[in-house]
């Protein structure tokens, strides 16, 4: 598999308060990378290095995708623009003819499970429903990389389960090639192909998982995974 | 309507007391008003007195706009404008007047050139302010999915600050007029204002409360006419929506929207 994107010895710090230290790692084509680490490492940074909107002070990025979608914390979704017209917005520079866009958004949208929804405002729609608008968007420029920033952190715990039995299912069905961020660690076994643990700020890489061999059955982890939970959660306590 | 509907019960109670040369009431204006209207001479000074007050206000918008964006997105432009607009507006404009009929002469000049430094600097302002207030996280997510500046600008930029934008147009507007008609009472030899010292001069408090009355429509139709309506199409509001969806409320135990949300939610179902 040829990596998407390789991260070579990169260094970042914000005010003199370094936030990456040292992070050498890659993801290949058609795998999900979870990032695990404790609040405020550094995790978000990584993934604004990954799609460029953040330059290294040292090291290297090398970006090989061509599109990139990122599901933000927050939907940051436009307040004056419909679910439709959000979805939309990414489009403006790929699709010029707006019937054009808004077929397209309008089939993400039902894709996601909000057909009829349409012309309702980011006010109008409840926080799950937000998110699932900002997957579409992210999904409308029809990416090769897919960037989730922790993106149900801010759901309650049934609405986030649902959720991420939504994401899980997009990413086994279409075979994307994903980074996710999360601070939890089931979440990061269940839906990633490797998980990689990063320390407390400054981050550095502490180990590399691969998943792919061990058993599991959607959100039911088999022994070795459960294993490595526990390794993660003694090492997060511990740092 | 009611608060002008009081306005005037109160103008024609004070008429019947005081005498008509001091005090004409809303008939006898309204007749001086008629009279007035058959004269050609009156729309030519109405037209130069709109004239100048909807270039000068657009002028200002323009620039106020153009530099507002400017001193937001530059901290060094702003750290050098904003104390010179803070100048401009306390100068009081009859000084800016004074300084300008010197300069100018009399003529278009003065009246409009006044407007322009008396409310550019309220817009500047304000849309400056508004640009250091943006979400940099939309602007971050405009960047990740590679809007072009045009798109950024159009779509994220523009409508985050229509509010204060607007606003502060209204603000420019009311000034507008009472610049204009300041400078143009001073030291013109037409529009409104000029025919509002003619008036003084004359000891015709008739016309000079109808020009009075001319002044305020003229106003009231810019304002409600052109400004309200362009607001009502452009300015986005946290909970209304032109032409769309209600923001949901809360009512008799129940979440309304109109029309209302598809039953059961998605969310519910998923």
């Amino acid at each position: 598999m040829k990596p998407l994107v390789v991260l070579r010895q990169v260094y970042k710090s914000f005010h003199h308060l370094p936030v990456l230290e040292g992070i050498s790692c890659q993801v290949e084509a058609g795998e999900v990378v979870s990032l695990v680490g404790p609040s405020g490492c550094g995790k978000s940074t990584l993934l604004r290095l990954m799609c460029g909107v953040e330059s290294p002070d040292r090291g290297e990025v090398e970006r090989r995708f061509q599109r990139v979608g990122f599901v933000f914390q927050e939907a940051r979704l436009l307040p004056w623009l419909t679910a439709l017209d959000n979805v939309g917005l990414v489009l403006l520079g790929s699709m010029p003819l707006r019937e054009e866009r808004e077929a397209h958004a309008r089939r993400l949208l039902a894709d996601v499970g909000l057909e009829g929804f349409e012309g309702y405002h980011p006010a109008q729609l409840s926080g799950g429903m937000r998110q699932r608008v900002a997957i579409a968007r992210a999904l409308a420029v029809a990416p090769d990389f897919l960037l989730l920033d922790e993106p149900f952190a801010g759901l309650d715990f049934a609405l986030r389960l649902r959720m991420l039995d939504f994401l899980r299912h997009l990413l086994a069905d279409d075979g994307r090639t994903a980074v996710y961020v999360t601070h939890d660690v089931r979440e990061a076994l269940a839906l990633g192909d490797r998980m990689v643990l990063l320390s407390s700020r400054p981050a550095r890489i502490q180990q590399v998982f691969d998943l792919r061999d061990k058993p599991k059955d959607g959100w039911r982890l088999g022994p070795e995974l459960r294993q490595i939970e526990t390794e993660v959660m003694m090492a997060l306590l511990a740092d | 309507m009611l608060p002008l509907a009081l306005v005037l019960i109160l103008w024609q109670a004070a008429a019947w007391f005081l005498p008509s040369s001091l005090l004409p009431g809303p008939l006898e204006t309204l007749a001086a008003l008629a009279e007035m209207a058959t004269q050609a001479d009156f729309y030519r000074q109405l037209a130069t007195t709109a004239w100048r007050g909807v270039a000068s206000f657009g002028v200002a918008m323009i620039l106020g706009v153009g530099l507002g964006l400017w001193m937001g997105g530059r901290e060094r432009v702003h750290r050098f404008f904003h104390p010179l607009m803070l100048l401009a507006t306390n100068v009081p404009p009859i000084a800016w007047i004074t300084l300008l009929l010197i300069w100018l002469g009399l003529g278009d000049g003065p009246p409009m050139v006044v407007v322009v430094i008396t409310t550019m600097p309220l817009v500047a302002v304000n849309v400056a302010q508004g640009v250091r207030e943006l979400d940099p996280a939309l602007l971050e997510m405009a960047g990740v999915f590679g809007l072009s500046r045009r798109n950024t600008m159009r779509h994220v930029v523009l409508p985050a600050l229509a509010g204060r934008t607007f606003a502060a147009a209204l603000l420019a507007l009311g000034f507008t007029w009472r610049v204009l008609v300041m400078a143009e009472f001073l030291g013109s030899t037409a529009g409104l204002g000029y025919r509002l010292s003619w008036a003084r001069q004359n000891l015709d408090t008739d016309q000079a409360f109808a020009y009075i009355l001319v002044l305020v429509i003229l106003s009231a139709a810019i304002e409600y006419g052109l400004l309200r309506p362009l607001q009502k199409r452009w300015q986005w509001e946290p909970g209304r929506h032109p032409g769309e969806h209600s923001a949901p409320h809360y009512h008799g135990g129940k979440i309304h929207t109109h029309p209302p949300l598809p039953d059961p939610l998605p969310e519910d179902g998923a």
